[in-house]
C-alpha cells in the first residue's frame, strides 16, 4: 500500500495525538501543526495527499482556512474533522468547499477510510463505461453487473451499493460512507437496511462461485476484494 | 403567520389618494351649495325691491288716474317690457280675483290685504316659469299682482354651476395627480421595509431596509426595523455560536475519554474488560447523539415559519423512499408492514428532515410493535401522514407529555436515546414545516398523525 502524507491542523494536543497514532497504525505520514496559520503556510508550501482540518481552531475558523485554500489555487483534498457533528454543520462544512466532513469522536477505522477514500476520488478522472476489479465487472451505463462473464441480477439500490464499492475497492468503506453515499442520508436511521443490502449483494455475487468477494471489516464496515 | 412573498395587491395609499380626491370633490360640491343659496337670497332681495318700486309706481297712478288709467298703462307696460332683464307680469283684479288687465291668468294664493310676497308660476304659451311676485290692495275693490321673473338670477346659478363644474373638476384632478403622487412615494418608501421583512423570510438574514429617509413616521419605523432586525440577527447569531460552543465544549473532554478507552481497549488483554470498555464507548456516542438531537430540537424550533431552505419536493416518494429504509427491519422483527402512499402530493420541505422526522416515528413504532404485529403508514393529500402500531398504545393522559419531555427534564431517565427526543425531534421538524404532530385515537396501538397546522388537532 502506497504511504499517503497527509497534514493534521488540530489545536488540542490529545486529539492531534490520537489521530496521529490512528495515523501511524495505518501506515499514514501525518504531519501535525496546531493553528490555523501555520496549517495554511504548510500547505501551500509542500504537496499533501489529503488535509485534515480541525474547524474550531483558536486563530482562524477551519472554515476559513478552506476558503483561503482554495483561494490561494490549493486543491487539496480537505477532510474536516469537528466536533460540530450535527447534520445542519456537516452542510455548512460542505457548503464551505470541505470535500468531506467526520465529526468527533470517530473510530479509527472511519478515520483512515474516509481519508483513503478522498485520496482515490482526487486520484481519479476516469470516468469509463466499465469498471474492471478482479473477475467483477461494472457497466456504468447499462448498470449491470457481471462476474467471471455472468450476469449478476441487480435491483437498482443493490447496483447503487455495488458500484460505490467497487469505486472504492480493495478499501474499506464505513456503513456512515454508505449512508452517504449509497442511501443519501446523513443521519444513521438505525435500522438494518445496510446489513440486508449488503447480505443480499454478497450472497448475488458469491453463490456459485468459488472465492468470496465481499468481506467485512468487523467493527468498520465493508471491503470489495479482488476474487 | 406567514410573511407575504409577494407585495400587496391592494395598496393603503391608492385608497388614501382616492379618499383625498373624494374629499375635495364633496368639499367644492359643499361650497357650490352654499354659493347658490346665498346668490338665491340675495336676488330675491334684489328682486322685492325692483317690485315694490313698481308697486309703488303703479299705486301712483292709480291714485292719481283711476282704474282705467292704470289699466292702460299696465297694457303698456307689457307691451313695452324689455327683452333683458327680468320679464315683468302684471294682474289687475276685482275684489273677487276676477282679472281686469294683465298677463297673469288668475289670483296667485297670496293675500292683497297683507301685502303678501312669494313665488308664483307665471304661465306662457309653452311652459310656466317661477317668479316672484307681491299682491297688494290698491282700492276697495281693486288689488294688483306685480310679478318678476327669476331670469337673470337662473342665469346667474348656470354660470356659477358652470363655474364650479370646471374648477371643482380641476380641483379633483390636482387632488388625485398630488395623492398618487405622495402614496408613490410613501408606498416606496414602505416597500423598503416590507422588501426587508420578505428577503428575511427568504433567508438573508442580513437584509436592512436601505434608505431609511427622513425624519418622519416612515423614516422612523425603517429605522426601528433595522434596529431590531440587528438585535435579532445578534441574537441569532449568539444563539448559533452558543450551540457550537456547547457542543464543542461536552465533546472534546468525551473525545479525549473516547481516546483513553480506545487505547485501554488496545492494550487490554481480558475479553471480559474490553467488552466493558467497548460498552463505554458506546455510551460516550449515545451521550453525543443526545447531545446532538437536543441542538437539532433547538435548531428546528428556532426556524419555526421559515420557510427558507424548503424545496418543493415530492413526498409521497420520500415517504416510499423511508419506508424501505424499514422494509427489511419489518421482515427480520416478524412484523407486518404495509403502506398506503397516495401518490404525486407535492410538499415544500427539507429532505433531510423529513425522512428524518418519518424514521423517528417508524423506529418508534416498531420498537412497540410485539413479532407478529403490525405497522402501517399512509400518506394521503393534506398532506396527512399517519403512522399506526400494533403496540400497547399511549394512554389520553400521556399523549402531550411523550412530546415534551425535554420541557420535563426528563430526558436523563430516558437514556433509551430513541422514545423521548426522537418523538420531540420529530415534532419539532414537523412545526418547522408548517404541520403538527400529534398522537390520536386508535383502535390498535398507538396511532401517530402529521397533518398542516391549520387544520387543527
Amino acid at each position: 500500500m502506497s504511504e499517503l502524507k497527509c497534514l493534521l491542523v488540530e489545536d488540542d494536543a490529545q486529539t492531534a495525538a490520537l489521530a496521529l497514532s490512528v495515523a501511524r497504525d495505518n501506515a499514514i505520514e501525518l504531519e501535525w501543526c496546531a493553528t490555523g496559520h501555520e496549517g495554511l503556510a504548510r500547505a501551500a508550501a509542500e504537496r499533501f495527499d489529503v488535509i485534515l482540518l480541525d474547524r474550531m481552531l483558536p486563530d482562524l475558523d477551519g472554515l476559513a482556512v478552506v476558503a483561503r485554500l482554495r483561494d490561494a489555487g490549493i486543491a487539496t483534498p480537505v477532510l474536516m474533522l469537528s466536533a460540530l457533528g450535527r447534520a445542519d454543520n456537516r452542510i455548512e462544512g460542505l457548503d464551505a468547499g470541505v470535500d468531506d466532513y467526520l465529526a468527533k469522536p470517530y473510530e479509527p477505522g472511519e478515520l483512515v477510510a474516509r481519508i483513503r477514500a478522498l485520496h482515490r476520488r482526487a486520484g481519479e478522472v476516469q470516468h469509463s463505461a466499465v469498471i474492471l476489479y478482479g473477475d467483477l465487472e461494472c457497466h456504468v451505463k447499462a448498470r449491470t453487473a457481471h462476474r467471471q462473464g455472468r450476469h449478476i441480477p441487480l435491483s437498482p439500490k443493490e447496483f447503487t451499493l455495488f458500484k460505490y464499492l467497487i469505486d472504492n475497492a480493495g478499501e474499506v468503506v464505513t456503513r456512515e460512507m454508505l449512508l452517504r453515499h449509497v442511501w443519501n442520508l446523513d443521519f444513521d436511521p438505525q435500522t438494518n437496511v445496510i446489513d440486508v443490502n449488503v447480505g443480499r449483494l454478497r450472497r448475488k455475487l458469491e453463490d456459485g462461485f468459488d472465492t468470496p468477494v465481499l468481506e467485512t471489516v468487523w467493527g468498520t464496515g465493508y471491503r470489495l476484494r479482488a476474487g | 403567520m406567514p410573511v407575504e412573498a409577494a407585495p400587496p395587491a391592494r395598496s393603503l395609499f391608492a385608497r388614501l389618494a382616492l379618499l383625498i380626491a373624494l374629499v375635495a370633490a364633496i368639499a367644492v360640491a359643499a361650497l357650490w351649495a352654499v354659493t347658490d343659496w346665498a346668490v338665491r337670497a340675495e336676488s330675491r332681495t334684489t328682486l322685492l325691491r325692483v317690485i315694490d318700486t313698481d308697486i309703488a309706481g303703479l299705486a301712483d297712478i292709480y291714485a292719481a288716474g283711476g282704474r282705467d288709467e292704470l289699466e292702460a298703462r299696465l297694457a303698456d307696460r307689457l307691451a313695452l317690457a324689455p327683452l333683458a332683464g327680468d320679464p315683468p307680469h302684471y294682474l289687475l283684479a276685482d275684489a273677487s280675483g276676477r282679472a281686469l288687465a294683465g298677463d297673469i291668468a288668475s289670483w296667485p294664493a297670496l293675500a292683497a290685504e297683507a301685502s303678501e310676497a312669494g313665488t308664483m308660476t307665471v304661465a306662457d304659451a309653452t311652459e310656466g316659469r317661477a317668479a316672484l311676485a307681491r299682491a297688494t290692495q290698491l282700492g276697495p275693490d281693486t288689488k294688483l299682482v306685480v310679478a318678476r321673473e327669476f331670469a337673470s338670477r337662473d342665469a346667474m346659478l348656470g354660470q356659477i354651476a358652470t363655474a364650479f363644474l370646471v374648477a371643482g373638476t380641476l380641483v379633483v384632478l390636482a387632488a388625485i395627480l398630488a395623492g398618487l403622487a405622495f402614496a408613490r412615494r410613501a408606498r416606496r418608501r414602505l416597500d423598503r421595509v416590507n422588501a426587508a421583512y420578505r428577503a428575511i423570510a427568504a433567508g438573508a438574514i442580513d437584509a436592512r431596509v436601505d434608505d431609511p429617509g427622513g425624519r418622519d413616521e416612515i423614516g422612523e419605523l425603517a429605522r426601528h426595523t433595522n434596529a431590531m432586525l440587528e438585535r435579532v440577527g445578534a441574537l441569532v447569531a449568539a444563539h448559533s455560536d452558543m450551540s457550537n460552543h456547547l457542543a464543542h465544549e461536552i465533546r472534546t473532554p468525551l473525545l479525549h475519554l473516547d481516546g483513553r478507552l480506545l487505547r485501554a481497549i488496545e492494550g487490554c488483554e481480558r475479553d471480559d474488560l474490553r467488552d466493558l470498555l467497548g460498552a463505554a464507548r458506546q455510551d460516550i456516542r449515545a451521550i453525543v447523539r443526545m447531545l446532538d438531537s437536543l441542538l437539532d430540537i433547538s435548531a428546528s424550533t428556532a426556524r419555526r415559519g421559515d420557510s427558507s431552505g424548503l424545496v418543493a419536493l415530492d413526498l409521497s416518494a420520500l415517504v416510499a423512499e423511508t419506508c424501505d429504509l424499514f422494509a427489511d427491519s419489518a421482515d427480520e422483527l416478524g412484523i407486518a408492514f404495509s403502506c398506503d402512499l397516495a401518490p404525486g402530493i407535492a410538499f415544500d420541505g427539507d429532505r433531510m428532515q423529513l425522512i428524518r422526522m418519518l424514521s423517528n416515528l417508524l423506529d418508534n413504532a416498531f420498537k412497540y410493535t410485539p413479532p407478529g404485529g403490525a405497522v402501517a403508514v399512509a400518506l394521503a393529500p393534506g398532506p396527512v401522514i399517519a403512522v399506526e402500531d400494533d403496540g400497547p398504545g399511549v394512554p389520553p393522559a400521556m399523549r402531550g407529555a411523550i412530546f415534551d419531555r425535554f420541557e420535563r427534564g426528563a430526558f436523563g431517565a430516558s437514556s433509551n436515546n430513541g422514545h423521548g427526543l426522537g418523538l420531540s425531534l420529530a415534532l419539532a421538524i414537523a412545526r418547522r414545516h408548517g404541520l403538527d404532530l400529534s398522537c390520536e385515537d386508535s383502535d390498535r396501538g398507538a396511532r401517530f398523525v402529521v397533518r398542516p397546522e391549520s387544520a387543527g388537532a
